[in-house]
């Protein structure tokens, strides 16, 4: 073989040695994460904080006779919606919910996998109570990773006993039920209903129209778009 | 160019603080938010623009070292491509199509790569 070719070999055996390395060992020493127990629950405190005072009614929160109604659908495992529970829900809570401009309810999807549907039914079983909303808002401060089956019956009876003003016992019935899951069907005929193709999407409506945005940035979009509402 | 657009788009998405959105039948949030979509927290998103980047300089180096630097470029994309391809199916459990879109483009770039080479007779001569 020639000097060059000698090198175009060694050259790409290099790159096939470096690149499975990093890949090795980045996957390996990134597989630290673990499913909190029922003893770790995060996220409780912060939600107590988020909801005090305020009305909450099945999967809503806010007073029942707000002139905006904000609809966010949602899917329990996606990483998005996750997300605007930390950077969106807070704003819209501490705002127009606070001040009795709009009243925000959550419409669990399960489209994402298994997870999202055992999850669904928790938040769902937890709505009976009125409790939907704290449920998923502290769900979200303990997800996983998806479709890994972080959803445990130890993490979702943390959960439970972490929300405030949940009864577990009734809640743990209610799970097994037909009305979790007829309100879930519900929720998907919603989205059905209004095109809904992604999470987290919220859909805004009062007196001065409709606005739907579908995976929002920030909270000053939503609040925005609740604002031209009114 | 196809290269460097596809994995711009996905960066600038990642830049400007991810694709907002979980896409009933789509993936790609679910991918790029993936821990298998970055290499020591650097989005894969960001060193297939970087690979591309370097496969044009490739191109438009004469020589030898134009056609190495092209082929190397190349084979590592390659194998990024497959480990994410594999981590969709198998462990994320979620297809990104501009992802695959990426791998069709890493694969053609490497056939270039290998026949520039092998055209040049740079293995026997």
């Amino acid at each position: 073989m020639s000097r060059n070719g000698w090198l175009i070999g060694g050259a790409v055996v290099a790159v096939v040695a470096i690149v499975v390395a990093l890949i090795v060992v980045s996957v390996s020493g990134g597989d630290s994460s673990s499913e909190p127990t029922a003893s770790e629950i995060r996220g409780a405190d912060a939600v107590v904080a988020l909801t005090k005072g305020l009305p909450q009614d099945g999967f809503a929160i806010g007073k029942p006779g707000a002139p905006v109604t904000v609809r966010e659908f949602i899917d329990p495992q996606c990483p998005v919606c996750k997300s605007a529970s930390e950077d969106i829900i807070p704003a819209v809570i501490a705002g127009p919910v606070t001040d009795g401009t709009a009243r925000l309810i959550i419409e669990p999807l399960t489209f994402l996998g298994p997870d999202s549907s055992t999850a669904a039914i928790a938040i769902a079983a937890a709505a009976e109570q009125d409790r939907g909303f704290a449920f998923t808002e502290i769900l979200y401060a303990n997800q996983g990773e998806e479709n890994k089956g972080w959803v445990t019956e130890d993490l979702l009876t943390g959960i439970a006993g972490s929300t405030p003003g949940l009864d577990t016992a009734a809640w743990n019935t209610a799970r097994s039920g037909d009305a979790s899951g007829d309100q879930l069907f519900a929720v998907a005929d919603r989205a059905t209903a209004n095109g809904v193709n992604a999470t987290p999407t919220f859909i805004i409506t009062g007196p001065g129209g409709k606005e739907v945005i579908a995976g929002a940035k920030d909270a000053d979009e939503v609040l925005a778009a609740i604002e031209a509402v009114r | 160019m196809l290269g460097l657009g596809i994995t711009g788009y996905l960066s600038w998405e990642r830049l400007t603080g991810g694709s907002p959105a979980c896409v009933i039948g789509g993936g790609c949030a679910t991918v790029q938010n993936s821990e298998y979509a970055q290499i020591f927290g650097v989005s894969l998103s960001y060193l297939g623009f970087i690979t591309y980047a370097l496969m044009l300089t490739s191109a438009l180096i004469p020589g030898f070292w134009g056609r190495l630097l092209g082929l190397v470029t190349s084979v590592g994309g390659v194998l990024f491509s497959l480990w994410l391809l594999y981590a969709e199916l198998f462990l994320i459990e979620a297809i990104c199509p501009w992802c695959m879109a990426s791998l069709v483009v890493m694969l053609l770039a490497l056939a270039v790569a290998v026949a520039r080479v092998v055209r040049a007779g740079d293995l026997t001569t």
